[in-house]
């Protein structure tokens, strides 16, 4: 895998707000022991770097660490309060479930 | 500077739904026209010297700490360099957070058998392909949605919003580096991103 690899990323961690002219700017700091968490709908590549956000106003580079968790506890697409959240995620789901059967 | 038509090296009208690509060279200037009003054009840009150094919103917002594009914005790459420069603007306000319509995004917006209607990614992938067969799906990145309003609100909402382009409105880029444009004229029937009609567009070079 190379650069044409690398897409759009998500910052975890980092709020950014947008005024309504659009400006944007570097918002609340998370606090220690903040965590998210995610479940896995279909297997998945995860790579991740812990560094500071490119609007952290810090003139030091100071990156703390990130503890990772991984569970076995799914939940089936139906149990999943996502699931039924709007029309557009139960379309996704079912999206995911027939990728997932052309699979195997 | 105000660019006369007549000047231009290069001409072409890009029927409704219909996707174009071509190089534009360092330091000429390129014109997107909406031809007929409130017609998304859904454009990418790839550096010529390296094609997977290309367009990235990201790096473009960070870059300028603001959400839409308008003149004097700087299209940054996902290299951190300077792609293109917007020179002039009659529109306004471009958006580039909310992507392109895909096969797939038609199947879970609007509706599962919507998945065989056009769209902008499919149209994407046949201009990247004709340009170089080695180019295909990894090479897709963000993109910008020219003359779209789509205001995010302070709660992080984002929402088609009225239009503010119009006929004949443009927007107009200098290159900084030689670049593959590549635009999509965006197909989309399903959402009011082109008023339900779509139209052309016509694009300009100047030397």
């Amino acid at each position: 895998m190379s650069l044409k690899d690398m897409h759009s990323l998500v910052n975890f961690f980092t709020r950014i707000d947008v005024n309504q002219n659009g400006e944007i700017t570097y918002g609340k700091v998370s606090k220690a022991g903040s965590y998210v968490d995610l479940q896995a709908e279909m297997d998945t590549l995860i790579v991740l770097n812990t560094c500071p956000h490119p609007l952290n106003p810090s003139n030091k580079y100071q990156p703390k660490p990130l503890k990772i968790s991984v569970w076995e506890a799914g939940i089936a697409p139906a149990d999943n309060p996502a699931f039924h959240l709007r029309d557009e995620n139960k379309r996704g789901f079912t999206n995911t479930i027939n990728y997932t059967k052309s699979l195997y | 500077m105000s660019l006369d038509s007549k000047d231009a090296i290069y001409k072409k009208v890009v029927l409704a739904g219909d996707y174009w690509s071509h190089e534009v060279k360092k330091g000429q200037y390129f014109r997107i026209v909406d031809c007929e009003g409130n017609q998304a054009a859904d454009t990418m840009f790839y550096a010529l010297d390296n094609l997977r150094e290309r367009y990235s919103a990201q790096d473009t917002i960070n870059h300028q700490k603001n959400v839409y594009l308008t003149k004097g914005s700087e299209i940054i790459s996902n290299r951190g360099n300077v792609l293109l420069t917007i020179t002039d603007d009659t529109c306004g306000r471009h958006d580039t957070l909310g992507g392109a319509c895909s096969a797939e995004s038609n199947s879970v917006r609007y509706d599962l058998d919507k998945i065989h209607m056009h769209n902008c990614r499919d149209s994407f992938m046949a201009a990247l392909r004709e340009y170089d067969i080695e180019l295909g799906k990894k090479d897709l990145n963000s993109n910008i949605n020219f003359f779209m309003n789509v205001p995010i609100s302070p709660d992080g909402k984002s929402t088609f919003s009225d239009g503010v382009s119009a006929a004949g409105k443009y927007v107009e880029l200098k290159a900084n580096v030689d670049v593959l444009c590549i635009i999509s004229n965006c197909p989309q029937l399903n959402n009011p991103c082109n008023a339900y009609n779509p139209t052309p567009i016509e694009v300009l070079i100047w030397d």
